[in-house]
């Protein structure tokens, strides 16, 4: 899955997969991660799949190689909070063939993970970062796989994969959006 | 039907928060450390008497 993220004053997509077992993985997300505001939104999905589910995440975040090698190359590392809701929704769809398709957009945002519901920021604020970055001239948005994804398309995304996190069955399964 | 959250996975869970920040606090001072480490290399490695900035001009 492709993710949007802000990485300094960068938009930038990662592709990010999951690792066969917990620990195993070459390129973890967390080792890509600057700050403790990116740790924390790590957790913040784990936290908030498991208030969903009931159940522990059994595969862990990971870069695929052509991101990690892009990041490393640059000696870029995450800063900041916006990739936790990506990072949940990639956690709550894997297995499922429907969603299993190449290039992928995900909207992200930051969760606020309570223990009855858990929060979500608009996807407008993400794109107000990509857009205020753009017009400081950032130009640098990459893709490793399509070159024309679809940047702006990320409000629809968000809305479908929201509102199937909410049509889940989970033992606390709400979601809201600011 | 709610369910009621295993507490102790929670606090599982925030335990290996805990150690994630650590992990990732230490790599930064780590990185620094050696950004650091490098740039006072490089001061004493570049001309007499270690001053970079000063080999720099006279060339």
């Amino acid at each position: 899955m492709l993710i949007p993220i802000i990485v300094g004053d960068e938009g930038v997509l990662v592709e990010v997969g999951l690792s066969s077992a917990p620990g195993n993985a070459s390129s973890k997300l967390e080792d890509f991660l600057a700050d403790c505001d990116a740790v924390n939104a790590l957790y913040d999905a784990f936290a908030a799949f498991f208030i969903l589910t009931g159940a522990m995440p059994t595969r862990e975040p990971c870069l695929a190689p052509a991101s990690a090698e892009l990041l490393s190359a640059s000696n870029t590392r995450i800063v900041g909070d916006s990739l936790g809701l990506g990072v949940l929704l990639l956690l709550l769809t894997n297995g499922e063939q429907d969603f299993d398709k190449g290039g992928t957009s995900a909207a992200t945002g930051a969760l606020d993970v309570r223990r009855d519901k858990i929060v979500c920021r608009p996807v407008d604020q993400l794109r107000a970062k990509l857009d205020a970055a753009v017009r400081q001239g950032v130009s640098t948005i990459f893709c490793p796989k399509q070159f024309d994804a679809p940047s702006h398309s990320y409000r629809g995304l968000f809305v479908r994969q929201v509102s199937q996190i909410k049509n889940r069955s989970g033992p606390l399964a709400q979601m809201e959006v600011e | 039907m709610k369910k009621k959250i295993d507490d102790k996975q929670l606090s599982a869970l925030e335990q290996e928060r805990n150690e994630a920040l650590a992990r990732v606090v230490k790599r930064v001072k780590e990185s620094k450390d050696i950004q650091n480490g490098e740039a006072s290399h490089m001061a004493h490695s570049s001309g007499p008497g270690g001053r970079t900035h000063q080999s720099y001009v006279n060339a």
